[in-house]
C-alpha cells in the first residue's frame, strides 16, 4: 500500500505506525485533497464536532445543502447529521480500496456521536448504531468517548460488530479500561456464536499535548517535566498496550486466544498531536510517539510538516524508565497525575459540548441567512 | 470417574476387552453400544452417543472403538468440548491428557490387539492434565477457535 511512494508517511508505515488526518471538508474530498493524501500513504480519518465546525465556518460549499435539507423545517441536528454522514461516507468510499488491501484492518473514517450523551451509555450506544446504519460502510468506526458511561457502550457496540474509536483517553486507568471493553465485546461477539471477530476494528484516541499544556501549567516554569509528560504518559499506555494485546502470553492469555481466532488489536491512537507550544518542535508529537501498531492523527498542517521534517524511528519503546522516574518526579513536583487526567476528562468533554453547540447555532444562523435570501 | 463406550462393528471384536479394563483400572462404565454385532452399523452413531455424553459432563472421559480409529475421532471431534485422537502407544494415550486434556480415547479395532488396547485404556485412565501455564495458554486457544466456528448450543 505504498503506492510506490516513499516518504514519511510510507516509512512510518513500514515501522507499523498510520498516518490519519484529524480533519475533512467537503473542499477536501471534492477537490482531490483527500485522494492526494491517500495516494501519498494516508490510512485514516479522523471528526468531530469542532472539525465539522471549521469545515461549515470556513466555506459556502455546504450553503445548498444546509438550504435543501432546511426546506423541509429539519432542526439544526438533523441537518447536521445528513451532511457529516455525507463527507464520512464519500471519505470512507475514498479510503476503501485502502481498507481492503489491508486486509480490514486500516482505512477507516471516524464520526463522533453527539457529545451530549458521554455520560449516557443508552442514548450513547442508541446514537452509534444509528449513525453506523446511516453511513452504512464497513470501514468507519464510531467515536465513543472513555468516560466511565462509555465503557458498557463499547462492549455492547464491538459485540454488534460496530468498530468503535474511543475518544478523550487522558490516564492509563481510563486507557486500560478501553481495552478491556473493547476485549469483553470480541469475546461476546465470539461466543454468540457470530464465526470468527476478524472484520471488527478499535483505536484507543489518547490525547498527548493537552496533558503537556495542562500539567506545564501547574508545573513550575524552572522544572525539567515541562513538556515532558504528555510523552511519558503515551509511552506508558503504549507498554499497556503491549503487555494487554501481547500474542504469546505466559500469564494473561486473554488476548493470545483471541489472536487466534484473528481478532484485531485495539491499537492506539495518538490523538491532540498538533504542537500548541509554540517553542517545540512541529513534528515532537510524531516523532516521540512511533512504534509498531499505532495510529498518529494529525491535522493537515502537521502532516505537511511531517511530510517534510519529520523523523522515523521507533521511539515509543525508548526511555519508558525514564518516564516513569518523571511521573514520581511529577508527584513529587505536587502535581496531582489523577487530578490533571480527571480535569482533561470533563473538560474535553465539554469542549466537544460547546463545539456542537456553537456548531448547531452556527448552522441555525446559516439556514435563515440563506432562507432570506431565496 | 465415569467412561463412556461405544463401538461400532469393525470395533466390536475390543469392546469387551475396554470395558473390562476401564473396570478394573477403578472406573464406572457407561456403556453406549452397540450392545450387538451390527455389520451394516456406521461409526458416526457409535461415535456421537460418547462425545456427547463428554461434551454434556454425563461422563468425564470417552472411548471409542472403531475399525481404524479415524471414523471416530473425526465424529467426536465435532462435539463442543471434545478433545478426541487415535492413539495406539501408550506414550500418547497418556501424553495427550497431560499436554492436551484429551478426554477421548480412540482405537482401531483392526490395528491392535487385546494386549495393547488394555495398556492404552489404563494409560489413558491414569493420566491428568498437567498444571503447566503452556498447556493451559494452548487449551485456551482451542477453546477460542472451537468459539469461533462452532455454533453456540
Amino acid at each position: 500500500m505504498n503506492n510506490g511512494q516513499d516518504n514519511n508517511i510510507t516509512r512510518a508505515a513500514e515501522l507499523g505506525q498510520a498516518v490519519w488526518l484529524d480533519q475533512i471538508s467537503r473542499d477536501m474530498i471534492d477537490g482531490g485533497e483527500i485522494q492526494a493524501l491517500v495516494d501519498a500513504g494516508l490510512r485514516g480519518i479522523t471528526t468531530n464536532p469542532t472539525i465539522f465546525d471549521g469545515a461549515i465556518a470556513g466555506s459556502d460549499v455546504y450553503d445548498d445543502r444546509l438550504a435543501e435539507y432546511a426546506k423541509d423545517g429539519s432542526s439544526a441536528e438533523v441537518v447536521f447529521e445528513r451532511i457529516a454522514v455525507e463527507d464520512v461516507r464519500d471519505a470512507a468510499d475514498i479510503l476503501l480500496p485502502t481498507y481492503e488491501a489491508l486486509n480490514q484492518r486500516d482505512g477507516f473514517v471516524s464520526i463522533e456521536v453527539n457529545p451530549h450523551l458521554a455520560h449516557d451509555t443508552d442514548r450513547t450506544v442508541a446514537e452509534a448504531r444509528r449513525l453506523w446504519a446511516a453511513v452504512g460502510r464497513p470501514n468507519v468506526m464510531i467515536k465513543v468517548p472513555g468516560t466511565p458511561e462509555g465503557a458498557p457502550a463499547i462492549t455492547t457496540l464491538i459485540s454488534e460488530g460496530i468498530n468503535v474509536n474511543v475518544t478523550l483517553l487522558f490516564s492509563l486507568d481510563a486507557y486500560i479500561t478501553a481495552a478491556n471493553a473493547y476485549l469483553d465485546g470480541i469475546s461476546n461477539y465470539v461466543s454468540a456464536g457470530n464465526g470468527s471477530p476478524e472484520r471488527i476494528a478499535s483505536v484507543a484516541s489518547f490525547f498527548v499535548s493537552r496533558v503537556d499544556t495542562l500539567a506545564d501549567e501547574k508545573l513550575p516554569d524552572t522544572s525539567d517535566l515541562v513538556g515532558k509528560i504528555g510523552i511519558a504518559n503515551a509511552k506508558l499506555a503504549y507498554r499497556e498496550y503491549q503487555r494487554i494485546f501481547a500474542r504469546k502470553s505466559d500469564g494473561n492469555s486473554r488476548f493470545a486466544s483471541l489472536d487466534t481466532i484473528r481478532a484485531q488489536p485495539q491499537r492506539p491512537l495518538w490523538a491532540s498531536t498538533s504542537v500548541k507550544n509554540p517553542e517545540y518542535a512541529p513534528t515532537l508529537y510524531f516523532d516521540s510517539l512511533l512504534g509498531p501498531g499505532t495510529v498518529n492523527t494529525l491535522p493537515l498542517p502537521t502532516v505537511q510538516d511531517v511530510l517534510n521534517t519529520g523523523t522515523i524511528a521507533e521511539t515509543l519503546t525508548s526511555g519508558v524508565d525514564e518516564a516513569e522516574a518523571q511521573f514520581a518526579q511529577l508527584a513529587d513536583e505536587g502535581v496531582s497525575y489523577d487530578a490533571v487526567t480527571a480535569q482533561l476528562l470533563v473538560e474535553g468533554v465539554e469542549k466537544f459540548a460547546d463545539s456542537w453547540d456553537s456548531l448547531m447555532a452556527r448552522i441555525d444562523a446559516k439556514i435563515s441567512a440563506l432562507a432570506s435570501v431565496g | 470417574m465415569r467412561v463412556a463406550v461405544g463401538a461400532d462393528h469393525a470395533g466390536f471384536n475390543l469392546r469387551e476387552t475396554v470395558i473390562s479394563s476401564i473396570k478394573s483400572a477403578g472406573h464406572q462404565v457407561l456403556d453406549l453400544g452397540a450392545h450387538s454385532y451390527d455389520s451394516e452399523d456406521d461409526y458416526p452413531d457409535r461415535a456421537a452417543p460418547v462425545a456427547e455424553a463428554v461434551m454434556k459432563g454425563d461422563a468425564d472421559r470417552g472411548i471409542i472403538v472403531c475399525g481404524s480409529g479415524i471414523g471416530a475421532a473425526v465424529t467426536a471431534n465435532k462435539f463442543r468440548g471434545v478433545r478426541a485422537s487415535i492413539c495406539h502407544d501408550t506414550y500418547s494415550a497418556a501424553q495427550g491428557v497431560v499436554h492436551d486434556d484429551m478426554n477421548v480415547l480412540c482405537i482401531g479395532g483392526r490395528v491392535v490387539g487385546d494386549a495393547i488396547a488394555t495398556e492404552l485404556v489404563r494409560a489413558f485412565l491414569s493420566a491428568t492434565m498437567g498444571d503447566e501455564v503452556r498447556f493451559q495458554r494452548r487449551l485456551d486457544k482451542l477453546v477460542a477457535i472451537e468459539q469461533a466456528n462452532f455454533a453456540s448450543e
